[in-house]
């Protein structure tokens, strides 16, 4: 059987954009959370502008020769920042859901009250 | 029986040839950097020279197995969005070094984008309902785009070669070049396999068209059949008739009541004269 014939056979479609965004609306953030998206967002974006700022040699005047020729987009550094501010993030987001969660409780414990 | 294809049309193979050149890249650019200082240097050389071949590998790896070939789509958006990082930086390597090899590199990776999105996302929900047939990139013909690419990446070829000034370039150049020849040919036959699946009528016509032009007759004909019926109600109530019907069954069943009565009444008297002519008989 054909190659893409077999992918055809077995893809799965994306899910309906509505029900996706039904998903997404249904759920409350509070403002850790929000603080958390947010960041992540900005260093997205940093991460781009700081790979373009101190970009990295891709052409040398020979080879392993300290004078470069060609500069290129630094990936290494653009990558250390996505990943860095992912773990930061995803920190901050825990515990915006932490917090969420005992305030849940609190609010059962006062009805009892 | 169905004749053998020749490698170059064969997915199957193209996408082999493609995990094994990315091998290659990785193997031989960092052979080439094992002369530089230090594993920290080694390492993020790995990670500028060969983080979005490696994330190419992952997604070529994966499509060969059954997980991949099941979230193909999902599969395609990553690609997508690597290609996406990789021309924004393209492009800001431009705006930084600009220079005819930065340039054509740049323009290799936008055609290489438009080409990826709209092949990888025919055929998916994203397709329809974000209307991206009506993109005016569209309407480039498959064979256009993929030359465009070859000629393009030939060119591109030609100035690294001139440009470069050590054998590791050449040699990563050289498999760079077959890399993206053999990436644009996946992406055409992907292409050439979704239009073989639609059914071309008089050429204006597809099988979604007409898979569209069935779903809009059926509910034309619900509505038509929900009308007429609502119609129909309507004029038996306007009209009396369901009144008229009742009045009508009604009466049948009151003759139906006295042709019985009657019927018996004419049995009886049957009988009566029968049994009166026995005895006159007797």
């Amino acid at each position: 059987m054909d190659f893409f014939d077999e992918v055809n056979k077995s893809k799965k479609d994306f899910p309906k954009a509505n029900s996706v965004k039904s998903k997404v609306g249904s759920y409350k953030l509070n403002f850790y959370q929000m603080f958390a998206i947010g960041v992540f967002v900005i260093c997205f974006f940093l991460g781009i502008v700081f790979g373009n700022l101190f970009s990295t040699c891709t052409t040398t005047s020979y080879f392993s020769s300290d004078t470069c020729l060609v500069t290129e987009f630094n990936y290494s550094l653009m990558f250390v920042i996505w990943f860095i501010s992912l773990l930061v993030c995803v920190f901050i987001f825990s515990i915006g859901h932490i917090i969420a969660i005992l305030s849940q409780i609190n609010e059962k414990l006062d009805k009892f009250k | 029986m169905e004749s053998r294809k020749k490698w170059y049309n064969d997915a199957n193979t193209i996408t082999s040839m493609i995990i094994f050149i990315i091998i290659l890249i990785i193997v031989f650019s960092q052979s080439f950097a094992l002369g530089r200082n230090g594993s920290l240097e080694l390492f993020t050389s790995i990670i500028n020279h060969n983080s979005i071949y490696l994330f190419i590998l992952i997604y070529f790896i994966l499509i060969k197995f059954y997980i991949g070939k099941r979230y193909f789509n999902y599969l395609s958006a990553f690609l997508i969005f690597i290609y996406f990082i990789t021309t924004t930086t393209s492009f800001l390597t431009l705006v930084q070094a600009f220079s005819f090899n930065s340039t054509l590199d740049f323009v290799l990776n936008t055609l290489l984008l438009i080409y990826l999105v709209h092949t990888l996302m025919r055929d998916t929900r994203i397709w329809r309902e974000f209307y991206l047939s009506k993109s005016p990139f569209n309407e480039l013909p498959n064979d256009f785009m993929f030359y465009s690419i070859i000629v393009v990446t030939i060119i591109l070829l030609a100035v690294n070669l001139i440009n470069t000034v050590v054998i590791s370039g050449v040699i990563i150049t050289i498999l760079d070049t077959i890399y993206i020849i053999l990436l644009a040919r996946y992406i055409y036959l992907y292409r050439i396999f979704l239009d073989k699946k639609k059914i071309d009528v008089g050429d204006t016509m597809n099988l979604d068209d007409i898979k569209k032009t069935i779903n809009e007759i059926d509910k034309s004909v619900s509505k038509t059949v929900d009308d007429i019926g609502k119609n129909i109600n309507d004029y038996v109530v306007e009209k009396g008739i369901d009144k008229k019907i009742d009045k009508a069954v009604e009466a049948t069943k009151e003759a139906g009541k006295e042709i019985g009565k009657n019927m018996k009444q004419a049995a009886k008297d049957v009988k009566d004269s029968l049994d009166g002519n026995k005895k006159g008989d007797k």
